[in-house]
């Protein structure tokens, strides 16, 4: 069986649609096996024409009567039920994806920031006391000395014990205990850290922190601190200090305070 | 000048069919009746090329109009109005001949057995009439627009919303399945 061409194809179409008797003519001189095929598709045209042709419209034209059928689209109930799901599902889907995606909340998972009894400092007897007499020596909570109750909140001394908390975190925290608001420079690393100080003032365990995590407390005054991720290289801790330094403080000798052996 | 004399017509018509909108749109009830009249005929033939069924194509064509007659004030007026018609009477028939093949699906078959063969007219092609029947909506369409309304392919790509060339390729495609229906019928 002989392929036909392309170019054969279109002619073939156009000759059936044409109905042209000499065109025919010439094709059939021309490709004489074709002319089945050429005679099939002018029956088909032929065909085609014939059932548009049968075709009448009522007559007469009936009177326009508009339909409330038309205004009826092809949102059925099922379709918009359809649509509504797939958008509560795209709703719910966005929200859970946001859920997931979102980052784990700052705050630690177990804080513990509490201020210790003030304990007054104990001169050391200049004959041995007796072991039964010692307790009473020791100050109580009862009875805290007026004196160190004035002390600033940053100087004050506190226990602290973070856990699975960010250092940034931390930071903020142990500052805003002490009453002092902390600016972070960028750059800042900031790995989870587990804390634990005991009777250490806010400042102290800042310049604690920054010799672990190389970083410099500036005190900008008016309780203000600046953190800086730059280690320390003065060697004699922190830069930092007193956030009212300006004002002489009786506690002042505590920024130098050594970490505390439990801090870690 | 000879495409000029043969355009004049057709732009007589085009710019009498505008008017008859811009009147109906500024509230003479009758421009629509007259837009109405004017092409009947051509959309209940091209709803019942598609929908198979003379009594459902009379249905179509009322909501095509009813559907014109709320939506005209959409119509850009950057084709022609009678394509825009045609546009909206193609998707509508075939709208229409989806839903209907989709509640044909549930009709028993005891039902559809008992209903009785719809009788051809007396000159007209049985093959053409089944091969068609078979045919999607859609292929349906094309082939009614061109060898039933006789419209140029410039006018069927306006009415089904593509260009002459997609036009001229999916007739040549919808002609194709038709043939290979219309021969399947012959054997």
């Amino acid at each position: 069986m002989n392929r036909i061409t392309p170019e054969l194809d279109r002619l073939m179409w156009a000759l059936a649609e044409q109905n042209n008797p000499r065109a025919f003519d010439e094709f059939e001189a021309k490709y004489p096996h074709l002319v089945g095929e050429l005679g099939s598709r002018i029956a088909m045209v032929r065909g085609l024409r014939g059932e548009g042709h049968a075709i009448s419209a009522p007559a007469p034209i009936p009177s326009f009567r508009p339909t409330d059928s038309a205004s009826r689209t092809s949102r059925n109930p099922l379709v918009l039920g359809g649509i509504f799901a797939l958008a509560g599902l795209a709703f719910g889907s966005f929200y859970a994806t946001r859920l997931l995606a979102s980052p784990a909340p700052e705050a630690p998972t177990h804080t513990v920031i509490s201020y210790v009894p003030p304990v007054p400092p104990v001169t050391a007897p200049k004959e041995p006391v007796p072991q039964q007499n010692a307790p009473d020596a020791v100050p109580t909570a009862e009875h805290p000395d007026p004196a160190i109750q004035d002390v600033p909140a940053y100087l004050k001394p506190r226990s602290v014990k973070l856990e699975k908390t960010s250092l940034v975190s931390a930071i903020k925290l142990i500052a805003g205990s002490g009453d002092m608001q902390v600016e972070i420079a960028p750059g800042m690393p900031n790995p989870d850290v587990k804390l634990v100080y005991d009777n250490m003032s806010a400042v102290d365990i800042l310049n604690d922190l920054g010799r672990q995590y190389a970083f410099t407390v500036f005190d900008e005054g008016n309780k203000r601190l600046l953190i800086v991720p730059v280690p320390d290289d003065s060697g004699t801790g922190p830069k930092a200090a007193d956030p009212t330094a300006k004002a002489a403080e009786p506690g002042k000798q505590a920024f130098s305070a050594t970490p505390h052996p439990s801090a870690r | 000048m000879v495409s000029a004399i043969i355009e004049k017509p057709k732009q007589l018509a085009f710019d009498e069919d505008i008017k008859l909108v811009e009147r109906f749109l500024a509230g003479d009830q009758d421009a629509f009746e007259g837009l109405y009249r004017k092409y009947y005929e051509k959309v209940f033939v091209i709803a019942r090329g598609i929908l198979m069924d003379a009594d459902e194509a009379a249905d179509a064509v009322q909501e095509i109009f009813t559907l014109v007659c709320r939506h005209l004030g959409r119509f850009d007026r950057r084709s022609r109005f009678s394509t825009w018609l045609f546009r909206v009477a193609v998707n509508r028939s075939i709208q229409e001949a989806r839903r209907r093949k989709g509640r044909a699906r549930n009709v028993e078959l005891t039902e559809a057995a008992a209903a009785p063969a719809p009788e051809p007219a007396d000159d007209t092609d049985p093959r053409v009439q089944a091969a068609m029947a078979r045919l999607a909506p859609a292929d349906r369409a094309l082939l009614v627009l061109f060898y039933w309304d006789e419209l140029s392919l410039n006018e069927i790509g306006e009415s089904i919303g593509c260009n002459v060339n997609a036009a001229k390729t999916r007739l040549y495609r919808a002609r194709e399945r038709f043939r290979k229906l219309y021969e399947e019928e012959g054997q």
